[in-house]
């Protein structure tokens, strides 16, 4: 039990902070815990906006391929 | 959405789409480098292989199944969930990307249905971002009490949203 909300507590951590967050083999109840708490953090207000820079870049990457793969 | 409506471009299906997608991920994995990972690969690995024009209904409905494929694959590489356990989670209704607008709507209404103290420490985690240790100082309890106090929210948690969706 203790390793189990040890291992939640720093996957909380690191959506809190806007990590990537740990990996590790999690057993179905951790996973049940793990789902929850990545739904969660989409309560902070704007927590979910994607950045402008990060949406113009996957665009040149298609751009990139699909003028490569249709030219 | 128009009634037969066609996407005759990938510029255009990116430019509706890439918002909820990203959205959908977040609310899904809850944090920004995993949801912008997520998101790009649902993109690059669809987009180019889509022979436009197409339906939009038939471009969401692709979308959906790499969003499904993409997730699945997320935590099943990370975490070792089974795939099956992840294809039953509700994704988004087939004609329908849009889901997350819901995103911190559902999350903040599955707040408001915990018991206190769970929604109590959630809250201080989340929506404050306090550390373990400044959630605990605030809730009175020590450091371990609250990791376990978290531990068992989250499970409730994960119990109301299953019982939202059913």
């Amino acid at each position: 039990m203790r390793c189990r909300v040890d291992r939640i507590a720093a996957f909380v951590d690191d959506l809190v902070h806007n990590r990537r967050p740990c990996r590790f083999k999690a057993s179905p109840e951790e996973m049940v815990a793990l789902r929850a708490a990545a739904e969660l953090a989409s309560v902070r207000p704007g927590a979910d906006r994607p950045d402008r820079q990060f949406v113009e870049h996957v665009y040149a990457s298609i751009n990139f391929t699909v003028r490569r793969t249709f030219p | 959405m128009v009634e037969g409506a066609l996407y005759t471009d990938w510029e255009a299906i990116y430019q509706d789409n890439v918002v909820k997608v990203y959205r959908l991920m977040f609310a899904r994995v809850g944090n920004r480098p995993d949801a912008e990972d997520l998101t790009s690969e649902v993109f690059v690995k669809s987009l180019p292989n889509l022979t436009l024009p197409l339906p939009v209904i038939q471009v969401h409905a692709y979308i959906n199944v790499a969003i499904r494929s993409v997730l699945a694959d997320h935590w099943r590489r990370h975490y070792g969930a089974p795939l099956a356990d992840v294809e039953v989670e509700n994704i988004v209704q087939p004609n329908d990307v849009t889901p997350s607008a819901e995103g911190s709507g559902r999350a903040g209404r599955i707040l408001a249905l915990l018991p206190d103290r769970s929604r109590a420490i959630l809250e201080l985690r989340f929506l404050r971002g306090c550390s373990i240790k400044e959630a605990a100082r605030e809730m009175g309890v020590s450091p371990g009490n609250a990791k376990i106090l978290q531990y068992r929210a989250l499970r409730l948690a994960a119990d109301v949203g299953q019982r939202m969706l059913s």
